[in-house]
């Protein structure tokens, strides 16, 4: 390992998440983390509080499972997949996280994604995308839970990710809004977004975004599992990176690392979840 | 094998790109004998790079007894008038190009004109004819999947990069310079219902296998500098379609379905181009099925036609889906033209 890559030894946060949470809805996060085994440990005693906590946001309770971890002496939390929930919940959490100096990390594809950033970095200012069409699908492992809660964590990854691009998300117009699926469009600025999710027992989840513009157009593929994948037309013809296997689980992980140790900000975070919410139309739970 | 003869009224580009090279390469059982359109050069020189007659009448391509089929390529206002003269000529069958008409009265008279003569009328939804495509949403239907979602996308750049790969045009038509921006009052609603008639027709009986009855139209976009977002509640599901038509990127046209435990998706060669069929695929907990076939759109459009005037087999998409197919289209632009009036005022 490089230098630059390399953690100061001693740096290891120790993961705790067994005895808060059913361990199977956390397995690709915690599988994330160990492939990060300089950065992050599993808590080995349990009688010693964990540096770290993984809260499933899958569940629409997460908000009082956050609660409750903020009330241990944590110095971190990973806030996976995040389902919809009332803005206001989420702002209040934003608040107390922020005032304890506890850094909560919102594990959502897009805005952890190397290969998105990469995307957006080629975008100038001057040729900003007009259109901005965009399909996720999230599987249902068939392991009870609720389908509509499924397709929240969805439309909220998507939010995430039009936030990440756009900035504020146009408001939204629902076209179908039902217990495994939905489609959204807006208009805002000259940009129109539309938007569709849908809840799947097909494997390979993925989130796709097009964005097109007068004279770019950039195809972007989240894939779970990966890679990730951009694609992307300009003047000068076709080009795209190569796969990328640094998903945006690992890349989250590494961030909350940062924010804890080094107090580096968080890229997204409650903040920008409840801004997200905000930003959404009234979501039936 | 008795070969069939071919007349064109209207020789812009899709004849000369789609048709003539089409029938060119069916010439065991079609041969193109007469020619028309209102520009005497188009006429003279599509019929001359085919061996046929020209003419600026269509009474003259009506009349001819070696015509057994007659192609409306005309502008789609003259669909109606064309398609109903050509099933009282006499003809075998009559092939018109989308969309058959421009509103729903046109469409009921060429449905009464082919009853009444007994004319078969085809439309040139050539996707529809796609061996990829039907054989994908054959399995569809068969697997009982239940569409929630249906998406047409098409985003293209200028057509001239593959009219040019399709023939050598006798005139190159103007490139369509797209209204100036902001749009002036009611420009909206007609630039929607032009792409709804003149673009996205092609996806609609495609669209229609999944919900045939047009729902309620709930929202409606046009992005710069030539793009479309129109969104319809269709039973218990949303049919959207998108497209953008801007700058020299790869063609993306395509169809998507889903339901919860399948999902089609095929992707369409460019118009113009002869490059095989569409390739379908469907996922399902089976695991995933393509299709790809060596044969077009185009291709398959064309020898059902020559079955179908050869009197060998009934229509394949009967006309009275074609005019549901219209009526689906004409409501998704007059929903989305509505919906932008609307917002301008």
């Amino acid at each position: 390992m490089s230098a630059a890559g390399a953690a100061r030894p001693g740096s290891a946060l120790t993961v705790g998440a067994a005895a808060l949470f059913p361990a199977p809805r956390l397995a690709r996060p915690a599988a994330a983390a160990a492939s990060l085994p300089q950065l992050f440990q599993p808590a080995a005693d349990p009688e010693k509080p964990a540096d770290i906590l993984l809260v499933d946001g899958v569940d629409p309770s997460w908000p009082q499972a956050l609660g409750r971890a903020l009330d241990t002496p944590v110095r971190g939390v990973l806030l996976c997949a995040p389902t919809v929930v009332p803005t206001a919940e989420a702002q209040a959490l934003a608040a107390r996280a922020g005032e304890a100096g506890r850094p909560v990390v919102v594990a959502t594809p897009f805005p952890y994604d190397a290969a998105a950033r990469d995307a957006l970095s080629r975008y100038g200012p001057t040729d900003s995308p007009t259109l901005i069409d965009s399909v996720v699908t999230i599987r249902d492992d068939g392991d009870g839970r609720p389908a509509r809660s499924l397709l929240g964590v969805a439309f909220l990854a998507q939010l995430a990710a039009i936030a990440t691009i756009t900035g504020p998300v146009p408001v939204l117009t629902m076209n179908l809004d039902t217990e495994h699926a939905y489609s959204a469009t807006g208009t805002r600025d000259g940009l129109t977004v539309v938007l569709a999710g849908l809840v799947s027992s097909l494997p390979a989840p993925s989130l796709r975004i097009d964005l097109l513009g007068a004279h770019r157009r950039h195809t972007i593929r989240l894939a779970d599992p990966g890679p990730s994948t951009v694609v992307s037309y300009g003047p000068l013809g076709m080009s795209g990176m190569p796969p990328s296997y640094q998903g945006g689980l690992r890349n989250a992980w590494r961030n909350l690392h940062a924010a804890v140790t080094a107090a580096e900000p968080v890229r997204f975070g409650l903040r920008e979840l409840a801004a997200v919410l905000a930003s959404a139309p009234p979501w039936s739970r | 094998m008795t070969q069939l003869g071919v007349g064109f009224l209207g020789a812009g580009i899709a004849t000369q790109a789609i048709h003539l090279p089409t029938v060119a390469a069916l010439a065991g059982r079609l041969r193109t004998c007469h020619v028309m359109d209102v520009d005497p050069a188009v006429a003279a020189g599509s019929a001359a790079a085919a061996g046929a007659r020209w003419t600026t009448r269509a009474a003259d391509v009506l009349s001819d007894p070696d015509v057994d089929i007659v192609v409306v390529a005309s502008p789609p206002s003259a669909h109606a008038e064309q398609v109903i003269a050509a099933c009282g000529s006499g003809c075998r069958a009559v092939l018109c190009e989308k969309p058959l008409a421009t509103s729903r009265d046109e469409a009921r008279l060429i449905l009464e004109a082919s009853r009444s003569s007994g004319t078969p009328v085809l439309v040139g939804t050539m996707h529809a004819y796609d061996p990829a495509c039907r054989a994908a949403t054959a399995a569809w239907r068969s697997a009982g999947s239940e569409a929630v979602l249906v998406r047409s996308r098409i985003n293209l750049p200028p057509d001239d990069v593959y009219i040019l790969a399709a023939t050598q045009p006798v005139s190159v038509p103007p490139p369509w310079t797209p209204p100036a921006r902001p749009w002036a009052q009611g420009a909206a609603a007609a630039f929607i219902t032009d792409i709804m008639l003149g673009l996205v027709i092609h996806n609609i009986p495609l669209v229609r296998e999944f919900f045939p009855e047009a729902g309620r139209v709930t929202s409606a976009a046009t992005p710069a500098p030539i793009g479309y977002a129109v969104a319809a509640r269709c039973n218990d599901g949303a049919a959207e379609f998108l497209g953008m038509v801007a700058a020299d990127w790869a063609a993306d046209w395509s169809l998507e379905a889903w339901s919860p435990s399948a999902r089609l998706r095929v992707e369409f060669p460019p118009s113009y181009v002869h490059a095989g069929s569409a390739v379908a695929r469907l996922e399902t907990g089976d695991g995933t099925q393509e299709w790809r076939y060596p044969r077009n759109g185009y291709q398959a459009e064309w020898e059902h036609l020559a079955d179908v005037a050869a009197g060998r087999t009934e229509p394949m998409i009967p006309l009275g889906t074609a005019v549901a197919d219209l009526d689906f289209a004409l409501s998704m632009a007059e929903g989305a033209a509505g919906l932008l009036e609307q917002e301008a005022r």
